[in-house]
């Protein structure tokens, strides 16, 4: 059974109110084109601004899905990094970058687990 | 520069690796003056938290001297000495926000691993593993500090680096334990575990007006320490009913506040010992929860339990039907240090909270595998062993 494309919410704390629903997208999410649809929304209790993406298209099976992502070829993963990068640069200024030069060796035993870091802002529940 | 590398199961090996550099605009670079070791190293150490690869640099609690600062720093400066928190926090996400640092929502770099295995990802914590944001560790001669205005702190000039040093991470752990306990005047505490964050979360219910604090252990060294320099009573469980005494010093009712500080790899003297062993080392369980049981059972009807020790995963025979019928209020959480650090250096300057006692041994970085082996098997007493790179 081939799923609809689901909403990829993150509440972020703007520092300012410098996002509102006629607000221009910050980066990020602006690169993600026209294949978005994007709601800008004020979360409740004061918790700060919802930010919702889902994909305009795309209804797919699990399976297709599922093989998609393990090759990194999934929209959904860029949409996932691009919504952490935005909240992330609207509440701290900037996007956290990993350490490097890394200190690591690859090995067989830890392949699978650096390309899962790998994917570390494109994959999750987000 | 030289660090200690995690090499696999049970293997250190101090190497030369990279110097780190600057990766953001709000990081700090620190030269490390001194970085102990913690009883939560040993799950890395031991392999129980599977997202450690080869020649990760272990270590998170330090201190050191700014070296260089990103042009968005404003609170630090070269020359700086400063204590860092563990945990790795934005100070700007609602959680920040909420003071609940280490739920930060920006401080990891990887939430993927987290966010599939607990629902949620935490923030990041230094030499912690990839699951907490791959950040190289403390144990080396320079660490980068990611959002250094938020998560380094100058320490006054009347507190020593062997005092400091415990501000990191020992002494934030175990007062929110208690604080977040819900510590009270009259009190009666109980805490399993007489390590560094047992012995800091200890002197904490004292100094927010415990009656009577109980630490409960298995080495006579630790309880003798915590004696002296906590002022608290004491509980050694191979030599004594800990049921028993902790009834007979609460006047029948059991301790109001369990606090627990052992974590994952706890021992105990009864059955239950091998029973979790076995299910751990066939990876049918992956954390032994007993201090966690015995918290639970013990504490009084409506009293609260909270768990400083680090849990990873799933456990089993855990006493849910404790925990309701007698209506506890069940609490954990990694620590929300910089909500605590800046008051307690003001507490370790007064004199109020001493923790040098802690730092038994204290070596070159070069030593440092032979210092994980004494931590590990607490040999020659033990509590905790520190490293300074730059001897």
């Amino acid at each position: 059974m081939r799923r609809e494309p689901r909403w990829h919410v993150v509440t972020v704390n703007p520092a300012r109110d410098e996002l509102t629903p006629d607000s221009p997208l910050p980066e990020p999410l602006a690169g993600l084109g026209d294949a978005v649809e994007v709601q800008i929304r004020r979360a409740a209790a004061d918790r700060g601004i919802e930010l919702a993406v889902r994909l305009r298209d795309g209804a797919q099976s699990p399976a297709t899905a599922g093989a998609r992502r393990l090759a990194g070829r999934d929209p959904n993963q860029a949409i996932r990094a691009a919504l952490r990068e935005a909240k992330q640069l609207l509440e701290t200024g900037e996007v956290l970058h990993p350490d490097f030069p890394p200190t690591t060796q690859t090995t067989a035993v830890n392949k699978p687990l650096q390309m899962a870091t790998r994917q570390g802002r494109r994959e999750g529940r987000l | 520069m030289k660090a200690l590398l995690w090499q696999g199961v049970n293997e250190l090996s101090v190497n030369e690796v990279p110097d780190p550099t600057m990766r953001n605009e709000q990081d700090a670079i620190i030269r490390v003056r001194k970085t102990a070791t913690c009883g939560s190293d040993l799950h890395l150490l031991g392999g129980y938290i599977p997202f450690m690869e080869r020649g990760d640099v272990l270590g998170h609690e330090f201190l050191g001297e700014v070296v260089e600062v990103g042009p968005q720093v404003r609170k630090h400066k070269v020359g700086d000495r400063v204590v860092v928190c563990s945990f790795v926090s934005c100070g700007r996400c609602w959680y920040c926000q909420q003071q609940q640092y280490s739920l930060c929502d920006n401080g990891n770099t990887n939430p993927a691993i987290t966010e599939n295995v607990w629902g949620f990802a935490p923030g990041g914590c230094y030499g912690y593993s990839h699951a907490l944001g791959g950040f190289a560790g403390s144990h080396a001669e320079y660490i980068r500090v990611p959002y250094a205005d938020q998560g380094a702190f100058t320490v006054p000039d009347g507190v020593s680096d062997e005092r400091a040093l415990f501000a990191s991470d020992a002494a934030p752990t175990g007062w929110m334990g208690a604080d977040l306990g819900g510590v009270k005047a009259g009190d009666v505490v109980a805490v399993w575990g007489a390590g560094g964050v047992g012995q800091m979360a200890a002197r904490a219910a004292v100094l927010l007006g415990a009656e009577r604090v109980i630490i409960i252990d298995r080495f006579a060294n630790r309880l003798q320490m915590a004696e002296k320099y906590l002022g608290v009573e004491t509980l050694n469980y191979q030599t004594q009913d800990v049921g028993g005494e902790l009834l007979e010093r609460s006047g029948g009712r059991g301790p109001d506040v369990c606090i627990e500080a052992v974590g994952m790899e706890s021992h105990s003297t009864g059955p239950q010992y091998l029973y979790d062993q076995v299910k751990q080392q066939l990876r049918l369980e992956s954390d032994r929860p007993i201090a966690a049981r015995e918290a639970i059972y013990h504490c009084r009807k409506g009293g609260s339990v909270f768990l400083l020790g680090v849990y990873a995963g799933l456990v089993d025979k855990f006493p849910l039907g404790a925990l309701m019928n007698k209506g506890l209020t069940l609490r954990g959480a990694q620590q929300h240090g910089h909500r605590y650090i800046p008051m307690l250096l003001e507490r370790m300057a007064r004199g109020e909270l001493v923790t040098e006692h802690l730092a038994t041994h204290t070596m070159p970085l070069d030593e440092a595998p032979q210092g994980y082996n004494m931590f590990k098997n607490k040999l020659d007493g033990c509590v905790r062993a520190v490293f300074e790179p730059a001897r």
